[in-house]
């Protein structure tokens, strides 16, 4: 249904635009039917005018030629009458005389006969003959010899015989038009008259384009029908002599026709050409048909245009229709509808994700602090970024860690972005909480280093102010990012400090910093021979420099703090010695944890520590990696926390248990997993299972508490504050009016897309 | 010793035939047919009222199998075929082969050098079928060129035509007047005056006409009768006596006593009066009705005569006034042009034998006559006869037949064909006549067609033959009707020689001189 509904858009989409073209297609051949047919039956008929014109200067040049050559021989001094049984030898000199003439008449006729009037010989050329024989041996099919004899005794004007077949040896044997032309009028003229045979051949080739265009084409004088490309298909009465230049139309045996007529300037003469009208609308349909012939490739070309921009048009509404409709199997509607509605839920959708990542900042806040802390990120750039992405503008000059703890008041980080720190400029701050030390960490960005003191003991009054103890310390001022996890150790042995140092000032790591200086270079050259013993894949070597390594330390007079920091260094560098060996055992912060660092309370711990970043080492290097099974064995915890986390029982301590790992070292690795500790990843569990209740049911804060895992609604309460920053009541309260069923889907989906990032 | 001569013998043998098949530099006929794929471009003659198609023609495709020869034609009309050889000798590839119509081969061959000497060829056998006739029949001197080259070869279809004009007598007017045939020119007055006045055609009117003649030519014209006076009068006026000198016959003394004798027939009313204008075709219009005595004409059979009027005539030998020996213009086979090679011919020896596979006899009667078994025979005794002829010129669709290859003299000829009736009828009065000796010795052909001539010599009897033909026909018009004057006789010649009849003369003289010399 949805499919036939797609469909539709296209359709609509193609329907109108090719209906455009065909608008346009059948708009200009009309147009041009309309012009074209016109024109073209105007250029037919002038045309036929035209040819006709041609055909009458032809014939006439023709006529012309035969008239001078009557005047010439008329007015010729050397051809006079003479009697041939008197003076026969002057038929001689006569043949002679007419060659030249003979010749020229060639062009249309084969020969030239001279009469002279009174005479009754005839000459030529080539031969003499006595009337009577010439009139006989011409045998003329319409005109008796009697006949011809008396035209030609009597002619003093021109005279035309039509065409007719002729049998004879003085000319060839064809149908021939003959002209009887007198030799002139002239005073002093001979008198007498030249017969010119044209052969009908001539008047074929004039009528050449005529006979290929299967066109009747006639000659006439006056009535007489002189010559004609074919025989008259209407009756010769049928058609009209007219002095001017016309064309008329008239009907005949059922069917129209088309007189052309073209008058002759001499001697009676009009040439017309007759056509069938069919003939002449055929004319004009090619005409048209060429003309117009490469319109539908246009329309075709414009359908297929049509047809593409239809479907390029229609992809993306059905592509916006499809992510709209998702699943929905609503009966198909409108696609603009669908969109609109989609558009609507999304607006929606849209201002309740920005409301939920507004309240996730502190959240991420959170995370993104304890990634820093651990020197996590790549780049200076990088950490920008993710500082930018939780609010924080931290490319600043210096940067430095504060830890704070107390005995009473709130047990979750000041919020640094609160009233209190108005009188402080240039800074970006955000403190987490650090639930194992019992206190909070905060980062402070700042470009003067004297503004983070200030802050520091804005703290620690603010802490006071809550009724209680309150310890700060502060690291020293750094500006690399790569070396937060010492400005976190610095803050934290400054900490530890408490108890000698008292809690009335704020605790700093430079009233705090000993030898250390002179130790490491000792700690190192034995570091150097740890990580030589890795590269030569050791284990015995490598117990024994590690055992160098505790017993120097272990006698070697310094605080615990100058312990970790030497441990801290020993173990960067041989992370970054040996980093090669764990490029394929998955990424390098999982071995190395400051947090964990600073948990070990012994040597013995520290030792424990480094064994174990040793043997991954050693194992890295002697095989070529692999995946540490703690990987799977936290996602297998997680999977385990997200079935069981509405079980109240459920505690971080038994779950490190049951992969027979310590607390520590289950909360490093779980922590370098899933990016937070188990118990920040499993209150998150329980808070937006609390929300999807919140949301979808009726139940109770109490029951909504105990489903989700906590035996005391004010923990519920409290934890749901911290990490969404309003009550459970607040929120079920901001959540009126929205559709149950988005919410619950969307719920349920968003523990698991958290989780994958 | 006798080891020794064979051993020298036989070691001779060897070294000479190594030095024929090596050392020859000559050309050589290839016996084998020519390797398959030789194509050749041929500009071919073709009849104006007739199309054929040469390059389908099944005649041609034929002798392409036969050869391994293929020729594609262009094919021009006569009246274009002047005009077309011209522009195919300007162009820059001229045709492999040029055949049949007219070409000058002085021009061409001998001035500007564009044709092939052929006599090396046919000497050396590339031409097997046509050099064994042309040299049979000592026809080879027509087609030497001026320069001694042979840049063509011949078309001649020879039926010995010894005369044009025979003369015909009325022999039943003789029976009816009882009148012999006449053997003189006295006698053959008489005859005519009794044609005139006894009524031979019994009508009861003197309508009867003794003698009719046209004018100007050697066949049905006034010319023949000169013949009478011991003059071989033709239409180039000119004639080898019997010491070999080159005369020209307006001056002779013959040619005036047969004006004074043609006056006296035409005062008398015995000569057509028509005779000085009327054409052919008003002659045989006059003859057909059946009241002339006397003509000369082609021959009887297949003429423009009615059959009804032929068969009143005989033929007759031509008389001889008193003192005179008749002596008639002879006619004699003139070669035509049958082909010839450019120099542009990559492929002479596949040209030669393509064109001389048209001479071998059956094919060559083929060509002319159409396929044996249909229109063409094969009689018993060897030679061939034609059994019918299709009308309308249908044997163009399939033959070539006059735009073909053709050289057969007449002695081979008649070995090999049998002529149609009217044919051997005309060879029959030729023979008649020359074994009556009333044919001059030595044809005026060799002088205007045979003997070779420069440039300068065929543009040089050419103008003056103009002239002095005018001077002559109008001198024979006035005479014979008016008479024939001692001072007109003077004032003619003297006209003559103001013309340049003496040049024209000379001319002649030298042509036929060298035409001499060069006689096998």
């Amino acid at each position: 249904m949805i499919r036939k509904s797609r469909s539709s858009v296209f359709i609509r989409y193609a329907f109108s635009y090719i209906a455009v073209v065909l608008l346009l297609f059948f708009s200009i051949t009309g147009y041009l039917y309309v012009r074209l047919s016109a024109r073209t039956r105007e250029d037919i008929i002038e045309n036929q005018i035209n040819r006709l014109s041609r055909i009458s200067a032809q014939h006439e040049s023709y006529l012309s030629a035969m008239l001078n050559t009557a005047e010439e021989i008329g007015l010729s001094p050397d051809i006079g009458f003479f009697r041939y049984d008197e003076e026969p030898w002057k038929a001689y000199d006569l043949q002679l005389k007419l060659v030249p003439y003979t010749t020229t008449a060639n062009t249309f006729c084969g020969q030239v006969f001279l009469y002279f009037s009174g005479d009754d010989r005839i000459y030529s050329s080539s031969s003499s003959m006595e009337l009577s024989l010439f009139a006989r041996m011409m045998r003329y099919e319409s005109v008796p010899m009697e006949r011809l004899t008396s035209l030609i005794k009597s002619a003093d004007r021109l005279t035309i015989l039509p065409a007719q077949q002729v049998s004879s040896t003085l000319v060839d044997s064809s149908r021939v038009v003959t002209f009887l032309v007198p030799l002139g009028t002239s005073p002093g003229a001979v008198r007498g008259l030249l017969i010119f045979p044209v052969k009908d051949s001539v008047y074929q080739s004039l009528f050449a384009d005529a006979i290929e265009g299967h066109i009747n084409t006639y000659i006439l004088q006056e009535e007489v029908l002189l010559a004609s490309s074919e025989e008259l298909p209407v009756p010769r009465d049928r058609l009209e002599p007219s002095r001017e230049t016309a064309s008329r139309l008239f009907s005949w045996n059922g069917e129209d026709w088309t007189q052309v007529t073209f008058s002759g300037k001499n001697q009676g003469l009009w040439y017309a050409a007759v056509l069938r009208n069919a003939e002449i609308d055929s004319a004009v349909g090619r005409q048209l048909l060429s003309n117009l012939a490469i319109l539908p490739v246009f329309v075709c070309l414009s359908i297929l245009l049509a047809l593409w921009m239809a479907r390029r048009h229609a992809q993306p509404i059905r592509e916006i229709t499809g992510m709209l409709s998702g699943g929905e199997s609503e009966t198909p509607r409108d696609e603009l509808q669908q969109i609109s509605t989609g558009i609507r839920q999304l607006t929606t959708r849209n201002q309740e994700l920005t409301s939920r990542l507004d309240r996730a900042l502190p959240v991420q806040r959170h995370d993104f602090v304890f990634r820093f802390v651990k020197g996590r990120f790549a780049s200076k750039e990088e950490a920008a970024a993710a500082g930018r992405a939780v609010g924080l503008e931290i490319d600043r000059a210096v940067y430095a860690v504060i830890l704070s703890g107390g005995s009473g008041g709130e047990d979750h980080p000041v919020d640094l972005g609160a009233p209190l720190f108005s009188g402080f400029n240039g800074y970006s701050g955000a403190g987490v909480e650090l639930v194992a030390l019992k206190a909070a960490l905060y980062l402070i960005f700042t470009d003067e280093p004297a503004t983070i003191f200030g802050i520091a003991e804005a703290i620690r009054r603010e802490g006071e102010a809550g009724g209680g103890l309150c310890v700060t310390a502060v690291s020293l001022p750094h500006g690399d990012f790569s070396e937060a996890p010492s400005a976190y150790l610095e803050a934290s042995a400054a900490y530890e400090n408490r108890f000698v140092m008292g809690s009335q000032k704020v605790l700093r790591y430079s009233d705090i910093a000993s030898n250390l200086p002179e130790v490491l270079p000792q700690a190192r050259r034995i570091t150097t021979s740890i990580s030589q013993a890795l590269t030569l894949g050791s284990r015995e070597v490598l117990d024994g420099r590690i055992s160098d390594l505790l017993h120097f330390l272990k006698n070697t007079n310094m605080s615990p703090f100058a312990f970790r920091m030497i441990y801290s260094d020993v173990i960067n560098s041989l992370i970054h010695t040996h980093s090669a060996a764990l490029s394929g055992s998955g990424p390098v912060h999982e071995l190395y944890n400051i947090f964990s660092l600073t948990s070990c309370q012994s040597i013995d711990d520290l030792d424990e520590l480094l064994r174990s970043l040793c043997d991954r080492l050693l194992s890295g290097e002697m095989e070529s990696g692999g995946p540490p099974a703690e990987a799977d064995e936290i996602s297998q915890v997680v999977r385990y926390m997200e079935e069981h986390f509405r079980d109240p029982e459920i505690s971080i301590t038994a779950l490190a248990d049951s992969f027979e790992m310590s607390t520590a070292r289950f909360s490093v690795s779980f922590k370098e997993k899933m990016g937070m500790s188990p118990l920040e990843y499993l209150t998150l569990l329980r808070v937006e299972y609390a929300k999807e209740l919140l949301a979808t049911t009726g139940l109770t804060i109490r029951e909504i508490s105990t489903q989700s895992g906590y035996y005391d609604p004010g923990s519920f309460i409290r934890r749901f504050k911290q990490v969404t920053g309003e009550t459970p009541l607040q929120y079920r309260r901001g959540r009126d009016g929205q559709s149950a069923a988005c919410s619950l889907s969307q719920n349920r989906a968003s523990p698991a897309a958290s989780r994958n990032g | 010793m006798n080891h020794s001569v064979k051993k020298i013998r036989l070691l001779t043998s060897v070294l000479l035939s190594f030095l024929l098949l090596t050392g020859c530099a000559s050309p050589q006929p290839e016996k084998k047919a020519a390797a398959p794929g030789v194509s050749l471009s041929a500009l071919q003659y073709e009849i104006e009222n007739i199309a054929v198609d040469f390059s389908n023609m099944w005649f041609y495709q034929q002798i392409e199998a036969q050869t391994g020869v293929h020729v594609d034609f262009t094919e021009v009309k006569d009246s274009e075929w002047s005009s077309s050889v011209g522009l195919a000798f300007v162009r820059g590839k001229m045709p492999d082969m040029i055949l049949r119509g007219s070409l000058d081969v002085e021009t061409y061959g001998v001035t500007r050098h564009l044709l092939i000497p052929l006599e090396d060829y046919i000497d050396r056998g590339f031409l097997p079928n046509y050099a064994a006739r042309m040299n049979q029949a000592g026809l080879r001197e027509q087609l030497t060129a001026s320069d001694g080259h042979i840049y063509q070869l011949g078309f001649l279809i020879s039926q010995g035509v010894n005369t044009n004009g025979h003369f015909f007598i009325n022999q039943a007017w003789l029976d009816r007047l009882g009148l012999p045939v006449p053997e003189t020119a006295e006698q053959l007055t008489e005859t005519l005056r009794h044609f005139r006045d006894d009524d031979p055609n019994g009508n009861g009117q003197r309508d009867e006409i003794p003698l009719e003649c046209t004018f100007d030519d050697n066949i049905t014209g006034i010319y023949n009768l000169f013949s009478f006076f011991g003059l071989p009068l033709n239409e180039d006026y000119i004639y080898v006596d019997r010491e070999g000198k080159v005369r020209f016959a307006p001056e002779e003394d013959a040619f005036f006593d047969a004006l004074a004798w043609l006056h006296q027939l035409y005062r008398e009313g015995l000569l057509s009066a028509d005779f000085i204008s009327q054409g052919s075709s008003i002659w045989a219009a006059r003859v057909n009705e059946g009241n002339t005595g006397l003509f000369s004409y082609w021959r009887l059979q297949n003429t423009a005569l009615s059959p009804g009027v032929a068969e009143q005539y005989r033929v007759m030998l031509p008389v001889h006034a008193e003192g005179k020996e008749a002596c008639l213009p002879r006619n004699m086979d003139i070669i035509e042009f049958g082909a010839a090679l450019t120099v542009d011919n990559r492929n002479i020896e596949a040209s030669l034998r393509w064109l001389d596979a048209q001479f071998e006899t059956e094919n060559m009667l083929i060509s002319q006559n159409g396929a044996v078994g249909d229109t063409l025979i094969r009689r018993e005794d060897g030679r061939y006869e034609v059994r019918y002829v299709p009308p309308d010129n249908e044997l163009y669709q399939s033959v070539p037949v006059i735009c073909g290859q053709f050289f057969a003299p007449a002695e081979y000829y008649n070995s090999v064909y049998v002529p149609a009736a009217h044919r051997q009828e005309k060879a029959g009065y030729c023979a008649l006549y020359e074994q009556s000796g009333v044919l001059e010795p030595v044809s005026c052909k060799i002088l205007t067609s045979v003997a070779s001539k420069t440039l300068e010599q065929s543009a040089a009897v050419s103008r003056l033959k103009a002239k002095l033909k005018a001077l002559t026909d109008a001198g024979i018009v006035a005479m014979v009707t008016r008479g024939v004057t001692e001072e007109q006789r003077e004032a003619f010649r003297k006209q003559l020689r103001e013309n340049g009849s003496g040049d024209y003369q000379r001319i002649y003289q030298q042509i036929y001189d060298r035409w001499k010399e060069k006689e096998p």
